[in-house]
């Protein structure tokens, strides 16, 4: 066919492009997962508003897609998936890779204290801002978004073994980067 | 102090009292008008690769002594289906009465030209398949393969598409009966304009095809175009091709499709563009 495949379904009851029931369902998703959505992006870009962008972007992208993700019972990875696109994406605008600042960003403390909250936060968004894509992607996607290892590579487009090293590697550099701030990163189950 | 990556992350990407800056309603507006603008980009690259794989198979015609090319190119004819009635599929102004054409040529002849190439492109090859539908017409051939089990069918298409011509993997065969909640939509009706790009303003011909699964309990289909004019696809064995030529310059018309029983109760009638709307 020469237009794109859609999924089999019923036809609209309401002149939209998805039957009332589908889209009450994606309603329904979408209020279940906006805010995860976001915040999955923050941690892969640590930019609210960008963030706020990408899980827009990826909702919109699931909304087109939702019968043939539905009935795949993938929602979830798959709106992930996008989202992590969305970032990436975002990160190869030129007016997004430059942003004019008056102030330097914040930077964590050399030593922080592990019982300041604000501090932890700002020294693990360093940490995370110091792993390359892929592996930022790996980390965020299998211990925010929980993901298994095979949803992540199909997230990434890897295969399951590079998912499994980029993780491993990322939580290895994370530990370093966090012990030097004092911070001791247990090791999790690789699941 | 151990803090597990899991604790951390969460923490990091505590939100807690920061509102999200847009609605669902937002999403679905946008997410609806992607969609139009995909389907709209759909159309502008139909017109582009039909008028390559036009070209091609005009020069690459069967020549096989005794028969035409095929309909292909600028052959208007309607086709010949497998179960040797005329396809209802047609070209033609909207102007034009639904054809009640018959066969030009040796029964089967269509078929076997249509059959052929389909196996030549198939990709992995339809061995066992056979032909089930088909429809030739606005310079190209949109026909249907069903396995031996008759439980998968493969959708083949011949110039006149926007895509590069080819067979798709295979689908399941659903063959439930047809509802409101279950009505065929197994492929959009896919739109795509014959103009020549150099040719006359204001040409607005249009070709549009779609193949679809055959529900239980149908015994006919009839579609009405944008002019008014009924089409009735000739249905195979599991599954049916709708093809024909308006003018119109709307790439995603209504058309709506009247699924009949063999004593002509109406099954099902639906908007075969609905879910693209």
């Amino acid at each position: 066919m020469f237009s794109s495949t859609v999924p089999r379904g019923a036809p609209t009851t309401d002149g939209e492009t998805m039957r009332a029931d589908q889209r009450a369902d994606f309603e329904q998703f979408a209020a279940a997962h906006t805010r995860r959505l976001r915040r999955a992006a923050y941690l892969l870009c640590g930019d609210w508003q960008r963030a706020e962008d990408a899980a827009q972007d990826a909702l919109v992208k699931l909304y087109v897609a939702w019968p043939r993700v539905q009935r795949r019972d993938r929602a979830v990875a798959y709106a992930h998936r996008v989202v992590t696109n969305a970032v990436i994406d975002q990160s190869r605008r030129p007016w997004r890779r430059e942003q004019a600042t008056e102030t330097l960003p914040e930077r964590p403390a050399d030593v922080v204290d592990p019982v300041g909250g604000a501090e932890r936060r700002l020294a693990v968004l360093a940490a995370l801002e110091q792993l390359p894509p892929r592996r930022r992607a790996c980390v965020v996607l299998r211990f925010f978004s929980d993901l298994s290892v095979a949803e992540t590579a199909a997230a990434l487009g890897i295969n399951d073994g590079t998912v499994k090293s980029q993780t491993a590697r990322a939580l290895d550099q994370l530990r370093d980067s966090l012990a030097e701030t004092g911070l001791d990163l247990a090791m999790e189950d690789h699941r | 102090m151990n803090d597990r990556i899991t604790d951390l992350l969460d923490e990091v990407a505590d939100d807690t009292g920061r509102p999200v800056g847009f609605s669902t309603a937002d999403v679905v507006r946008g997410g609806q008008a992607r969609r139009r603008r995909r389907f709209a980009a759909a159309g502008t690259l139909a017109a582009v690769v039909t008028a390559g794989v036009v070209a091609t198979l005009v020069v690459t015609g069967p020549g096989e002594a005794g028969e035409r090319p095929g309909g292909f190119a600028t052959d208007p004819t309607p086709s010949v289906a497998p179960s040797g009635d005329p396809t209802a599929a047609s070209s033609g102004s909207p102007a034009s009465p639904a054809p009640t054409s018959t066969p030009t040529e040796p029964l089967g002849g269509q078929d076997a030209l249509v059959d052929g190439r389909c196996r030549a492109l198939a990709e992995p090859p339809l061995g066992e398949w056979r032909l089930d539908a088909q429809a030739t017409v606005g310079g190209g051939s949109t026909a249907t393969f069903v396995s031996p089990q008759g439980d998968r069918w493969r959708q083949c298409d011949l110039g006149g598409e926007a895509t590069v011509p080819g067979v798709s993997p295979a689908r399941p065969l659903d063959r439930a009966a047809p509802s409101l909640d279950n009505a065929p939509y197994e492929s959009a009706v896919g739109s795509a304009t014959l103009c020549p790009k150099d040719g006359p303003a204001g040409c607005t011909r249009r070709l549009f095809t779609a193949a679809l699964p055959l529900r239980e309990g149908v015994a006919s289909v009839e579609v009405e175009t944008p002019s008014g004019r009924v089409v009735e696809p000739d249905p195979g064995t599991g599954t049916y091709v709708v093809r024909f030529v308006e003018d119109t310059d709307d790439p995603m018309p209504v058309l709506t499709a009247t699924l009949r029983d063999a004593d002509g109760t109406v099954l099902l009638r639906y908007d075969m563009n609905g879910l693209m709307r």
